[in-house]
């Protein structure tokens, strides 16, 4: 029953922090242009010359898109709520809140309504950019991004979830979104976890996740194993030869599981309830 | 006899000549696509037919990457260039491709190039190889 009203407090918290609101702000406005962009391309172009909106989507293959999950995609959700536990530490709160509610209660409620932030801050704004082409694209064209005539298909062998996209396009593109809200979470939730181990500075937690993500990601593109890049594992369709589902399952399975170890074993060793 | 030779040698010239017309068009050019979607001319060339369209094919691209966008430019009487295709997508292996130019007519004498970008945005220079015919 407390672990309900701690989380109830801190839904209402979330919901009126500035960051949240900024992080929610810029990802949405991101998405908004991206549309507009592509509105002003197929201004009062033949409905027969617009790709279907599934492959208009941001996430499928759009240059800002590629930007949105190379540089944004760890940082936003790593700032909307992550660094609140350092907050609480560094202002003083922390003190009053656990003299009314167990430590426990308060650090699982707080780990649940980040990792949500990261879902919430990532997911909605992709959601909202594939509705918003509903309105100026068809459901299917045979006109492609390729540039490829309508008598053939895109190739499809690159893609991870091949059959459920030639199946279901849009349910693929809902995968994806799903696939990088979870990755926005596990941002927030590492995020979260190394505001465990350092309070030395709140930059560092909240930049943590982005610069694992880029190290990571420009050393495997650097030693030519850009199928171990996980920006592209993010995207609908992307020509990288090579992608391995189980690779970007286990990295995000490791990814969850250290944090919340970090989370745990910090909790169960450090015995002083108040700073 | 002596006739019949002629008539050979004259077959074997017209047959090695025509063969030199449809497939010496094309030429290999080595170039590095730059990170980011940069831009990179591929090859350029003078069109020696009107046709609006321009070939690619035995495409190798480096690491894991698998395609490049490629597109037409044509150069203009102050040196300028003017874009005259929409991007194609040409994957590694795949092909021969056109590239097709759109709502312009091209004409022979005209210098044209073809240029390419990393379909994927990556960090890193890619290397390409391949052979492009102008036409």
């Amino acid at each position: 029953m407390e672990l309900f009203k701690i989380l109830k407090l801190e839904f209402n918290l979330l919901l009126n922090r500035k960051e949240f609101l900024y992080a929610f702000t810029v990802s949405l406005f991101l998405m908004i242009i991206v549309f507009f962009i592509n509105l002003h391309n197929f201004f009062q172009e033949y409905m027969m010359n617009i790709p279907s909106a599934n492959q208009l989507w941001v996430g499928f293959d759009s240059l800002i898109g590629d930007l949105f999950y190379m540089f944004l995609l760890p940082l936003l959700p790593a700032l909307a709520y992550a660094d609140t536990y350092y907050l609480d530490i560094k202002t003083g709160a922390y003190k009053s809140i656990l003299t009314r509610c167990r430590k426990n209660n308060y650090i699982l409620a707080k780990g649940i309504v980040i990792f949500v932030s990261g879902f919430i801050v990532v997911l909605v704004p992709l959601l909202i950019n594939q509705l918003l082409y509903f309105i100026i694209a068809p459901l299917h064209s045979t006109k492609n991004l390729l540039g490829w005539p309508a008598y053939m298909f895109i190739p499809t062998h690159n893609m991870i979830f091949e059959s459920l996209f030639l199946s279901n396009p849009y349910l693929y593109n809902i995968l994806y979104m799903l696939l990088a809200g979870l990755v926005g979470s596990l941002a927030a939730l590492m995020s979260y976890s190394i505001s465990f181990i350092t309070n030395k500075s709140r930059l560092i937690i909240v930049a943590a996740p982005l610069v694992i993500y880029l190290v990571g990601n420009f050393i495997n593109a650097l030693l030519g194993k850009a199928n171990y890049c996980l920006n592209y594992y993010l995207q609908g369709f992307v020509v990288i030869g090579g992608l391995n589902a189980d690779y970007f399952f286990i990295v995000l399975t490791i990814s969850f599981i250290v944090s919340i170890s970090i989370i745990f074993f910090k909790n169960m060793t450090v015995k002083d309830e108040l700073y | 006899m002596k006739k019949f030779a002629y008539y050979f040698l004259t077959a074997i010239l017209s047959v090695t000549l025509f063969a030199n017309i449809v497939y010496a068009a094309y030429q290999y050019y080595s170039a590095t696509l730059p990170p980011f979607k940069g831009d990179t001319t591929l090859i350029s060339g003078t069109k020696t037919t009107g046709y609006d369209n321009i070939f690619h094919r035995n495409i190798s691209i480096g690491g894991n990457y698998d395609a490049v966008d490629v597109w037409i430019d044509r150069k203009n009487a102050d040196n300028s260039w003017t874009r005259v295709s929409d991007n194609v997508t040409h994957y590694e292996g795949g092909g021969p491709y056109t590239t097709p130019v759109a709502n312009v007519d091209l004409l022979s004498g005209q210098f044209i190039r073809a240029r390419g970008q990393n379909h994927d945005s990556t960090w890193v220079n890619v290397a390409i190889q391949g052979e492009i015919d102008l036409r």
